[in-house]
């Protein structure tokens, strides 16, 4: 891994009694698009408020880019991009005067501003509707567009707070295209909040699970995914009898089995371990095609962390 | 920084001024404005116009209407259409968000009253009939002048600087408007009200001396206390907005 875009230590916000980033410590780095995954009202946005410097810590340090945001907030919002809970922009602009204002805001010069923006539309079909209102577009090219805006001024790190919430999945599936592919040219660091599963699972290559501000795992996707997955066997065949049932149940690795669509389920204990398993079912006159371990999908896996953490 | 606060105030008329009102509704309420006060009213006074102090009134009035139907919309409108918290997260310092959102008022306020005021002795200089008009302009004195350009000026920043913190603290434009509506109906009485209170307390010589003196001021030192008087509460008011200006607790509200 290149150098850390963000590091946090024990970052705690409260709203008078309500803890809404408790004790978050959390290192992503350069280059990884990290998806920061949470039900409502888990401290996503505030997280990513209080990585700006839009909101001041309780308590805990924040490094952004390698700036303090105590000291550095302005220096660390210069470098980053943003898309927050909102598209943000101004609905009574055109396309264009959208992204000249922000290009203009972040000192692009004149020559170089009008082939970026000319750039960044064209990548994603706009070029065409420059001109028109903001205010006219569907919801989904205003998220398109304001995506673009975040990337004008080539950031090194872009914060997408739930950039395809209220989007049909047609527009959502688009979006993430466009999504992966501009992070790919780019080549920076995102920081995306999002509640949708399969939009994590595709673009990003770190997550961290949140819940009421805690976090409570951090990995790639199919770390979490095993993780959270438990303890499960499932074992394709034939031969699974009632006697096997009931012996199976009868041992200490094992608690529970059960045949389903022709499969043997075996939710192993603690510390238990497949082979010995194995060896238990075959001694028992069944015959065994395949044996895998259960694969829960991501959003099972956070579905099991957020409900029982 | 004030490179920063232009491309802020560009981005507010483009957006209230131009886009709020429409094309064809800004250039028929500027249009509008222009005829009345630049061209009808002058031209119905004549001569007067520039015999009578009535522009020192049109500079407190006019700028005080414009910057009322633009400052509503600076925070307030922002944050009504969620726009806030994105420009809260660029590079832009509070100071240069503050100064654009007032220079966007000042300098339209201002600008127009220049206009008007320039363009009201034009009318007066081509309808008034006299010998040789052009060896006996109709200008306005110092007085007026002075009046029209600083102190026009220094009220623009007044009411500029007030409105930009009470859109500040408003949710909505419309609050923000009614807020401005009903400290202006509630200004000027109390003004008054305050005046009077003060002179009634006065012992009886103190207010005869007082009276008799208000004949025998001269403009000049009048005008100049006012001007410092003006600048002193605008760069008060300033400073206050300065301090209400705070990114985490915008974002909070």
């Amino acid at each position: 891994m290149a150098g850390t875009a963000i590091r946090t230590t024990a970052l705690t916000r409260d709203f008078d009694t309500v803890r809404a980033v408790d004790g978050l410590t959390l290192e992503v780095g350069e280059g990884t698009v990290f998806g920061f995954l949470g039900p409502n009202g888990s401290g996503k946005t505030t997280t990513i408020r209080l990585l700006l410097g839009l909101l001041a810590p309780t308590s805990g340090d924040i490094e952004v880019l390698g700036h303090d945001i105590r000291h550095g907030a302005a220096d660390i919002r210069a470098a980053s991009g943003a898309l927050m809970e909102h598209s943000g922009l101004y609905e009574r602009l055109s396309a264009w005067e959208n992204l000249e204002f922000f290009a203009r805001v972040w000192r692009i010069p004149k020559g170089e501003r009008e082939a970026r923006i000319k750039e960044l539309l064209e990548s994603i079909g706009l070029w065409e509707r420059r001109g028109e209102l903001v205010g006219t577009w569907s919801r989904g090219m205003k998220q398109k567009l304001a995506v673009l805006r975040t990337l004008l001024h080539r950031p090194r790190l872009v914060f997408l707070d739930e950039p395809t919430a209220g989007l049909d999945p047609i527009a959502a599936a688009a979006l993430r295209d466009d999504l992966l592919r501009l992070v790919a040219e780019e080549g920076l660091t995102v920081f995306l909040t999002t509640h949708n599963l399969v939009e994590a699972e595709r673009l990003c290559s770190q997550v961290g699970v949140v819940r009421r501000g805690r976090l409570i795992a951090h990995g790639h996707p199919d770390e979490i995914r095993v993780a959270a997955a438990g303890n499960h066997l499932e074992i394709v065949g034939r031969g699974f009898s009632p006697e096997l049932l009931a012996d199976l149940r009868l041992r200490e690795d094992v608690n529970g089995a059960v045949v389903m669509n022709g499969r043997l389920c075996v939710d192993l204990a603690a510390g238990g371990s497949a082979p010995p398993v194995v060896t238990f079912v075959v001694s028992h006159g069944a015959e065994i095609e395949e044996v895998r371990r259960a694969a829960e999908s991501l959003e099972d896996a956070f579905l099991n962390l957020v409900g029982g953490a | 920084m004030l490179a920063d606060a232009w491309i802020v105030m560009l981005k507010e008329w483009r957006e209230v001024l131009f886009r709020g009102m429409g094309m064809r509704g800004s250039i028929g309420f500027f249009g509008l404005i222009t005829l009345v006060f630049g061209v009808a009213i002058p031209a119905r006074s004549g001569a007067l116009w520039v015999s009578v102090p009535w522009s020192a009134l049109t500079a407190a009035w006019l700028p005080l209407m414009l910057v009322m139907a633009v400052v509503a919309d600076s925070f307030a409108g922002e944050r009504e259409r969620h726009t806030l918290e994105t420009l809260l997260a660029s590079r832009l310092s509070d100071a240069a968000i503050l100064l654009g959102k007032a220079a966007a008022a000042i300098v339209f306020a201002w600008g127009m009253l220049l206009l008007v005021s320039i363009m009201s002795l034009v009318t007066v200089n081509v309808v008034v009939q006299r010998p040789e008009p052009w060896l006996h302009l109709l200008l306005w004195r110092w007085e007026e002048t002075f009046g029209v350009v600083v102190l026009g000026l220094l009220f623009t920043v007044l009411c500029a600087v007030i409105g930009v913190m009470v859109s500040l603290k408003s949710e909505t434009v419309r609050q923000a408007s009614l807020r401005l509506s009903m400290g202006l109906i509630l200004f000027f009485p109390a003004v008054m009200l305050a005046f009077l209170g003060i002179y009634s307390v006065l012992p009886p010589g103190v207010q005869v001396t007082l009276l008799d003196s208000v004949g025998t001021w001269q403009p000049g030192p009048v005008l100049f206390t006012v001007a410092a008087v003006l600048a002193a509460i605008d760069g008060l008011l300033m400073w206050l907005s300065s301090r209400l200006f705070v990114r985490n607790r915008l974002i909070l509200d």
